[in-house]
């Protein structure tokens, strides 16, 4: 089984994680999502200080949404509880550094609106 | 969806659940880190989102929203922890001890003037009864000035369970403990750490019912990768 990702944000952490996917069998990377023009349309392999491998990144969360991912890895510096929704809504499952370590303590609202997502 | 990373996250969350399979009972939780945040390069978070170098009047939850964020996945943690291992919380509660700079520093060529905030000293800590069970604790500074009236564990992670019996254990990441590498090397290991256990968690997370699965949810993530020079079998 080969689950296809995409890594959301290519900081510090993000590049750490589309070098683990690249070396892993059992993962494939297939987008990169990033938030500068600087990165915007550079082949992720390269931003993580890797050779090409031919994922190009983009700022274009449609695009993101549209790859049909099993899993997004979502490691932004700033969190956006209903661009997560989003994801989930893709059919994407989402494993982030950055914040949802306890969803059930969050506020009732939020936490329904992330199960929604989900289901 | 699964929220993880070191601390709040493996440190703090998977480790304690996983040490207590060796507890009878426990009293009391507790992980310090503490961190020199000079070594990390990444200035913008240090001054601008952590407001290292700021008055003591603009360091607080109620000053800045990352705080109040940053703080809340911490209480996020306590809680989580509690419900896993009975604690039944009364409340989660969130203070940080200031301490200012004596003398002027520069951090990577940004300015930390002396009487500004050079030190964070956190604690998210769950209540039952008056009593403290869980605790997450920083010592946070920047500048290598290190407040005297500051506890001195070892630098990086230091996890202890209180109880029947009483586990202490302490936690390093570092790029190697067998080569040499520059201190830069060092300091991306917590990076990758965090990273790592989220990637990690990718395919118990994609196999597991559709939901929000935390860290006391999903079976003990462990590395996809390994040596390398097999598959790893799965656990499940």
């Amino acid at each position: 089984m080969t689950y296809r990702v995409v890594q959301w944000a290519t900081g510090n952490q993000g590049v750490e994680a589309i070098r683990a996917i690249l070396d892993r069998p059992d993962l494939e990377l297939v987008g990169a999502k990033v938030y500068s023009e600087e990165k915007d349309g550079i082949d992720a392999g390269v931003l993580a200080g890797r050779p090409p491998c031919g994922v190009v990144a983009t700022k274009d969360v449609d695009e993101i949404l549209a790859l049909g991912a099993d899993c997004v890895a979502y490691f932004p510096l700033l969190t956006d509880l209903d661009e997560v929704c989003a994801i989930l809504a893709s059919g994407a499952n989402v494993t982030t550094t950055a914040f949802l370590f306890h969803p059930r303590y969050l506020p009732p609202a939020d936490l329904a609106k992330l199960e929604a997502a989900c289901a | 969806m699964h929220g993880t990373g070191l601390n709040p996250g493996n440190l703090s969350g998977v480790l304690p659940l996983a040490l207590s399979g060796m507890s009878r009972s426990i009293e009391k939780i507790t992980l310090q880190e503490r961190a020199d945040w000079s070594f990390y390069e990444s200035t913008n978070i240090t001054f601008d989102n952590m407001r290292f170098g700021r008055d003591v009047d603009d360091v607080s939850e109620e000053k800045s929203d990352f705080l109040r964020f940053n703080s809340t996945i911490f209480q996020e943690e306590v809680a989580l922890v509690g419900e896993a291992l009975g604690a039944d919380l009364d409340e989660v509660t969130a203070d940080v001890e200031l301490v200012t700079a004596n003398d002027d520093h520069e951090i990577f060529g940004i300015p930390l003037r002396a009487g500004t905030v050079s030190g964070q000293r956190w604690h998210w800590r769950g209540w039952r009864q008056g009593q403290v069970l869980i605790e997450i604790e920083t010592l946070w500074t920047v500048g290598g000035e290190y407040p005297p009236s500051w506890p001195t564990p070892q630098d990086g992670w230091t996890l202890t369970l209180e109880g029947e019996p009483s586990i202490r254990a302490h936690l390093l990441t570092l790029m190697s403990y067998d080569k040499p590498l520059p201190l830069a090397e060092h300091v991306r290991a917590a990076s990758v750490a965090t990273a790592m256990q989220a990637i990690n968690a990718i395919p118990a997370l994609c196999e597991a019912p559709a939901g929000v699965r935390t860290m006391a949810d999903l079976p003990l993530v462990r590395s996809g990768f390994g040596f390398g020079f097999a598959t790893p079998v799965p656990p499940f």
